[in-house]
């Protein structure tokens, strides 16, 4: 994934580089001399959430565990592709129907329940699979109607191409900053692309681009965002007023509307870990609705996407030394 | 036949910094009023006063360049021993997450509160200091199964009065901040009564002991977001990188005699508790045990913490970069993160006091780290 | 090997009061590595090999394994001289039901508890320390609120398996001795760290990585096992070798690592295992986060019973695990994707 972003973004930026732990580093340089230039970093994690071979079992069945939030009940059933000496391409499976007594059917199903088929004899899995081996869902994007997009990670791959979007934008846009598009690792584990690559770099801001709970049936209004209405800014103490307020004016100046959100504590995003890094960096988080997250479906408006990739594009063009100095509190 | 009403009490010794810090705003993530109310009261006090990107505010002393210094090895040479000193500016409070079409402000809460302790308060809204109150349903229209369990904070409301979204958004928006609105007062014996003792009490000691000068370094570090995760502390430990820190806290203090003995954490009025262990840190114990005997010899009341849960912001400045020996001395506050707060100035006199004691041993090289 | 664990296995380190075992591994450490210093956290500190990267390939590489053990520390003592507690790291209350504790200062004491109506009831409030004095002023002549122990139980032989407190983690300080005692040329310059006050959350492992800032790090500890009656579903065994950290509950570890460490157990002719731990976390979390990242992974000694008095491991995979790491020290390492 990371050798393919990095291509993608190549064409876009002055240089790519990778971090220790993975990461992808678009660098695109502004009009400033380098001592000058103010530092954004824009981070969108691309790793997924995905599954990890425990065991191989009897039969050649494999046992798995989770690999971040994976809701166990939207992994049953699924076709998945298990990272062995090569792809090998497996159904997840549980008990048929009719072999399900009815009081066990009420349950949930958990994870050390499920295993994977890979339809191959035992001997030949123990030769390509092995304990450790990840597990990634199956699932070709699928275009809905109305400019929807549903596949599995677009929670985060969808920021990933925001950031391009942004790119793309920045191509015919004057700005003096130098910007760090940055496509993280780990995020859903433990932030740990984000946070080395912070310390790495050093930006002055540095903006999370993550998603967020878009309305769907059987969530509360106040849990969730309605998609039409654009991208949405986060406030809180995860986010530095200043950066928020830039960003909001960016939205007007584009005549984009944006939807507000308040987090009293953590934004559950790259943000968390950035804001506190060596000697703390002004954070924002900048989100995407999405509907159905952390399954194979999650849902999206293609449309919100490129919105968000423009107002990153306008936010960073308003960005110069002042800024930079009115980040310090009085 | 008028009803004679009882006079004014008058007020005791008055606390004035006490008083301003615990009456000032500065909920977690959003310290402005706070930061300007400390820089303010230590104007003068420093040689170099700043602040950072996330809001810590910096007071540096540097050591004197007469008498004696205590000195350390650093790369280049002997320097002056670096001592910083913490407390966080921060507090426990509501945020403001939804304006109701009924004009009622949906909140969450910023910091550990018990729900338990949040319906029927008072509250100021936002920077202009609107006035509200905590609703929830009256115990006459409740179910009386209801009555046995606590009201969850996501079914009670500030009511600020508007009866329309439009009517309330004239006055407050997503993102205002609400504090308590309690105000200082000293009440019952040598004791006072606030908000936010915690930690607005260590900061107070800490703003009161820049007044005297040291032969160390000394960085008075009023930190942020202690509440939502010991986060400013986090970044100041590694921007300051100290050779020393002493935390100035509050913490827990349950000492009533029903409660279980070893549930009571500290005493009321028997001086500055020193922790040993909490939820985050082990304190360095040899130099607990010298702080001890120090405070032992020059009679001054102290006290262990006797219960480990709880953290404050030692607990991320000692394992900041490579590594920082880190002292926690607390103030015993009834009602922590509950909106009317109790301290007592004996103990508030004796943690300065011992303080003071520390920082003049450790110059003149009595205390080994 | 088998005697070198039994001696670090004897000395009483819980978290926060690990001296006994520092000073343990300090004296061994006297002849296998220079610049041997402690830091401000109590981290034991050391080199060897060429200074800065000497060779092609070579790298500064940071290993890792920890002195403390699982303990209490003392909150409270009562009128009647009993003493309460608090767990210093993941202390299960049925575990500490009669059993016998030692205080660092070297006093002795039992564990008993409040009668409970049932088992599921019986948590650490409820237990009680008996030290044998008969009121508050006796007791405090021997131990204060603040004062560590850890379980009193020596550690045993049982065939050509050891068992008793610690021997997990003291098995992986004893792998690491021992490499650094048979390690003749290697391209990198080794740093060992000999950390504290992992069993209450890795905290000493952090300034250890950042005061060091290696180009790569291995994290030696015990693991669980899955190969007792109805275990918990776990890969690895008693036994069958040491086990390549792939993932535990602090982080997923670097992929090229552990196909280094595969690579070396490979050509070492040792058998390894894989380490997939749902139950725990280690220092690999903490290592990685430092600086601009640190790529780690980790050799895992497998352990029965962990975080009790009986911890079970087998000397075999002590050794298994020695000679994988010799070997990987012994060539270049390339840390590419």
């Amino acid at each position: 994934m990371g050798g393919w972003i990095a291509e993608a973004f190549a064409p876009l930026c002055d240089e790519v580089q990778r971090g220790k732990l993975g990461d992808v580093i678009g660098i695109r340089r502004g009009a400033l001399p380098a001592a000058r230039r103010p530092r954004i970093l824009l981070a969108a994690h691309m790793d997924e959430i995905g599954l990890m071979v425990t065991r191989v079992d009897e039969g050649g069945f494999l046992r798995v565990t989770r690999v971040g939030g994976v809701d166990p009940r939207t992994i049953l059933a699924q076709e998945v592709l298990v990272h062995g000496r090569t792809m090998l391409p497996g159904i997840v499976g549980a008990k048929p129907p009719h072999l399900t007594p009815p009081e066990e059917a009420k349950n949930a199903p958990q994870l050390k329940d499920l295993y994977i088929d890979l339809a191959l004899p035992e001997d030949e899995v123990r030769r390509l699979v092995q304990v450790g081996d990840l597990v990634t869902v199956r699932r070709e994007p699928v275009d809905l109607l109305e400019g929807h997009l549903a596949g599995k990670a677009m929670d985060n791959r969808a920021c990933v191409a925001l950031l391009y979007e942004c790119l793309q934008e920045l191509e015919r846009a004057q700005f003096q900053a130098e910007v760090l598009a940055v496509a993280t690792t780990a995020e859903e584990i433990t932030s740990a692309g984000a946070e080395t690559v912070t310390y790495q770099l050093a930006p002055d801001v540095a903006i999370a681009v993550d998603v967020t709970f878009a309305q769907q049936p059987g969530t509360e209004e106040d849990e969730t965002w309605d998609p039409a209405r654009g991208p949405v800014l986060t406030m809180g103490p995860n986010i530095s007023p200043r950066v928020f307020e830039a960003l909001r004016e960016a939205a007007r100046e584009l005549d984009m509307n944006v939807q507000i959100e308040a987090a009293p504590g953590h934004t559950g995003t790259d943000a968390w870990s950035m804001q506190v890094v060596a000697a703390g960096v002004p954070t924002a988080v900048l989100s995407v609705p999405i509907k159905y997250m952390h399954t194979s479906v999650e849902t999206l408006s293609l449309e919100n996407v490129s919105r968000a990739g423009r107002l990153l594009a306008r936010f960073v063009s308003r960005v110069d030394e002042e800024f930079v100095k009115g980040l310090v509190w009085a | 036949m008028g009803v004679t009403q009882p006079a004014e009490p008058r007020p005791a010794v008055t606390r004035p910094v006490l008083q301003k810090f615990t009456e000032a705003a500065g909920v977690s993530g959003d310290e402005v009023e706070i930061r300007r109310v400390v820089r303010e009261t230590i104007e003068g006090l420093a040689d170099e006063i700043r602040s950072d990107t996330i809001g810590n505010l910096f007071a540096t002393q540097q050591a004197p360049r007469r008498g004696k210094v205590r000195t350390v090895k650093g790369p280049e040479g002997e320097r002056p021993l670096r001592v910083m000193l913490a407390a966080h500016m921060d507090e426990c409070g509501l945020m403001v997450q939804r304006i109701g079409k009924d004009g009622l402000l949906r909140f969450g809460k910023v910091g550990g509160i018990d729900d338990r302790v949040l319906v029927s308060k008072a509250v100021f809204v936002g920077d202009r200091r609107l006035p509200g109150v905590i609703g929830a349903k009256p115990i006459h229209l409740q179910e009386r199964g209801d009555w046995e369990k606590p009201i969850p904070y996501d079914e009670m409301y500030i009511d600020i009065g508007a009866t329309s979204r439009d009517e309330a958004e004239r006055h407050v928006k997503v993102g205002d901040r609400a504090i308590f609105a309690t105000r200082y007062e000293e009440i019952g014996r040598n004791a006072a009564k606030a908000k936010s003792f915690d930690d607005r009490a260590g900061c107070a000691i800490l703003a009161e002991s820049l007044v005297g000068r040291y032969g160390l370094e000394v960085v008075g570090a009023f930190t942020v977001q202690e509440e939502v995760g010991l986060r400013g502390a986090r970044v100041a430990a590694h921007a300051v990188d100290p050779d020393l820190t002493i935390v100035l806290e509050g913490t827990s203090c349950n000492d009533m005699p029903f409660n279980p003995l070893h549930g009571q954490s500290t005493w009321f009025g028997r001086g500055p508790a020193l922790t040993l262990v909490d939820s985050f840190t082990i304190a360095p114990i040899r130099l607990v045990r010298q702080v001890a005997d120090l405070a032992e010899k020059h009679k001054i009341p102290f006290q262990f913490k006797r219960v480990t849960l709880g953290g404050n912001d030692a607990g991320s400045i000692h394992k900041s970069r490579a590594g920082i020996p880190t002292l926690a001395i607390s103030l015993p506050t009834r009602y922590i993160h509950a909106p009317a707060q109790l301290i007592s100035l004996d103990d508030y006199a004796n943690a300065q006091a011992l303080l003071s004691l520390i920082l003049d041993h450790l110059a003149k090289g009595d205390l080994t780290l | 090997m088998k005697d070198m664990l039994l001696k670090l296995a004897e000395a009483t380190g819980p978290s926060g009061s690990e001296d006994a075992v520092r000073e343990l591994v300090k004296k061994e450490l006297a002849g296998l590595a220079e610049d041997v210093r402690v830091d401000a956290m109590g981290n034991l500190l050391a080199r060897t090999g060429p200074r800065g990267r000497a060779s092609k390939g070579g790298h500064k590489v940071l290993l890792m394994a920890h002195l403390d053990e699982v303990g209490l520390v003392v909150t409270n003592v009562e009128k009647n001289g009993f003493l309460r507690f608090s767990p210093m790291g993941r202390l299960d209350p049925h575990v500490c039901l009669g059993q016998r504790i030692r205080f660092t200062g070297g006093a002795l004491g039992v564990i008993d508890a409040e009668p409970v109506e049932k088992p599921g009831d019986l948590k650490i409030d409820k237990l009680f320390i008996d030290i044998g004095a008969a009121s508050e002023e006796e007791a405090r002549k021997t131990v204060r609120p603040g004062d560590m122990a850890a379980f009193d139980r020596a550690p045993a032989v049982l065939g050509h398996r050891v068992t008793g407190r610690a021997v997990g983690s003291r098995g992986a300080a004893a792998v690491l001795l021992q490499t650094l005692r048979g390690l003749r040329a290697t391209p990198h310059e080794v740093l060992v760290a000999f950390t504290v006050q992992k069993e209450v959350g890795s905290r000493g492992a952090r300034p250890a990585a950042f005061g060091v800032d290696p180009d790569l790090a291995l994290v030696l500890d015990a693991t669980a096992t899955g190969d007792t009656p109805e275990a918990r579903r776990m890969e690895v065994s008693l036994g069958k070798g040491p086990a390549i950290k792939v993932q535990d509950q602090s982080g997923m570890a670097y992929p090229a690592l552990r196909r280094a460490l595969a690579a070396a157990a490979a050509k070492a002719g040792k058998s390894v295992q894989y380490e997939v731990l749902e139950t725990a976390g280690s220092e690999l979390g903490v290592v990685q986060l430092s600086h601009g990242g640190i790529p780690a992974s980790g050799l895992s000694i497998p352990t029965r019973y962990r975080f009790g008095p009986t911890e079970v491991v087998d000397v075999e995979d002590l050794e298994g695990a020695v000679a994988v790491l010799t070997q990987f020290l012994k060539d270049p390492v390339d840390l590419s994707f």
